[in-house]
């Protein structure tokens, strides 16, 4: 049972195509868990189907159709061929992340972020914006941090306790910058993607060195 | 809205569709029923692309839409050789995925829209619009058993027509410009949160907003 949803905010700018590819790419991920925000969406992109009623059209060329006739006879392009992925990766990342896996979530390269954290980096496109999976160690606390952006987070695996409420599979997280916050990972850990659209500040002594690492 | 004439005005199937189509001597409240008999059009002529690959299907398909997606893209900023590249790409691909239609899900012209965005962002961004795959076919969820597409876009015509204009307005720059609510309210110079809530007010009167969220 999903619990937390992206606001209405969020929905309405993935609707309209406004949100940055890693952004775009949680709130999907979460659709794609998430009936009720899949049903949302496709509500607000009745609005879009509407204005494409009333927009000004802009004259074509003369020869657009033939074009478009001789294109759509032509074989379709074959798909980028998709990475092997073992069945327990794909059991649990959303297919819209997965796009983004070149190998299983046992061959990524999981780096140190602390006692109780690993980060394996996506490689998406779209500056200013850092997008990973994070593993948490069971029982344990990520450091407490706060940031100068925002932090979209979707729960993969696992579970997490933040501020007395508790996230599970496909539940969405979005801390902003005014507040400072301390995720715990259930005894089975947890398994998260997050994108940051600025750098994360890390309180503590653990924070020093861990800043290190995190930067952007 | 009748917004001026088709550079290819000769549809195959002349007579009564093209001037349903164009609202051509029509009130207002028969333009608003108008989009309803003309989304069942959209629907008919996109099931026949995918069910048997009816070309001349398409190229009715393409004489209504494709302007709109080029005018769509240059909403956007795209010099008129991209944006015309933008409305090809995003027809070929309504000619591809045309059996993945279902119009119990969505109506002709919102699934048009979804594929014209999509291309936008690819083409004119260079980015990609991560799509939604559900993991299980998961029943609808029960808040959404009570709505129904096509009165819904019988009551969106209508209610588009009475949008107060400073809702209408920003909703338009949303939908037609990709802009996020942080960008109109730079653009406008109205604080982020007058943004939001008049994107919130407008979609509660086009009632497109489940149960939950309304303001």
């Amino acid at each position: 049972m999903i619990r937390h949803h992206p606001g209405l905010d969020l929905l309405t700018e993935f609707a309209t195509g406004a949100l940055a590819e890693p952004v775009a790419l949680v709130v999907a991920s979460h659709a794609s868990l998430c009936a009720t925000c899949r049903a949302q969406i496709a509500r607000l992109e009745e609005v879009g189907g509407a204005m494409l009623h009333e927009i000004v059209p802009a004259l074509m060329s003369h020869d657009a159709l033939a074009a478009a006739m001789a294109r759509i006879e032509r074989p379709e392009p074959a798909p980028e061929p998709a990475p092997e992925l073992d069945a327990a990766t794909r059991a649990t990342v959303p297919a819209p992340v997965r796009r983004y896996l070149d190998r299983g979530l046992g061959q990524l390269k999981w780096r140190w972020r602390g006692p109780a954290l690993r980060e394996a980096a996506l490689e998406i496109p779209g500056a200013g914006f850092r997008a990973s999976l994070f593993r948490m160690k069971p029982g344990m606390a990520a450091p407490r941090h706060t940031h100068a952006g925002h932090e979209y987070t979707l729960v993969l695996q696992g579970g997490f306790t933040d501020a007395g409420e508790r996230y599970d599979r496909g539940d969405f997280a979005l801390a902003d910058p005014t507040r400072s916050h301390v995720q715990v990972a259930d005894e089975d850990g947890c398994l998260c993607l997050v994108v940051l659209d600025a750098p994360v500040r890390i309180h503590g002594l653990l924070g020093a060195v861990a800043n290190r690492f995190l930067k952007f | 809205m009748y917004a001026g004439p088709l550079p290819i005005p000769r549809a195959p199937t002349p007579g009564p569709l093209y001037a349903e189509r164009h609202g051509i001597g029509m009130a207002a409240r028969d333009r608003a029923r108008n989009a309803t008999v003309q989304e069942e059009t959209i629907c008919n002529l996109i099931e026949a692309i995918g069910a048997r690959g009816d070309r001349d299907a398409f190229a009715t398909l393409f004489r209504h839409f494709a302007p709109r997606l080029k005018g769509y893209a240059m909403r956007r900023g795209a010099d008129s050789a991209s944006a015309e590249e933008v409305a090809q790409e995003a027809m070929v691909q309504v000619w591809r995925r045309a059996a993945t239609f279902d119009p119990a899900r969505a109506n002709g012209s919102s699934w048009i829209f979804a594929i014209a965005r999509n291309k936008r962002i690819d083409l004119v961004r260079r980015e990609r619009h991560p799509e939604i795959e559900p993991e299980e076919e998961a029943t609808v969820p029960a808040a959404d058993n009570d709505y129904d597409l096509r009165e819904n876009r019988r009551a969106l015509g209508r209610a588009f027509e009475n949008l107060p204009a400073d809702q209408s307005e920003i909703l338009r720059k949303a939908y037609l410009e990709d802009m996020s609510h942080s960008a109109i309210a730079a653009e406008t110079g109205l604080p982020l949160g007058t943004v939001k809530s008049r994107v919130r007010l407008g979609l509660a009167r086009l009632r497109v907003l489940m149960a939950g969220w309304e303001p």
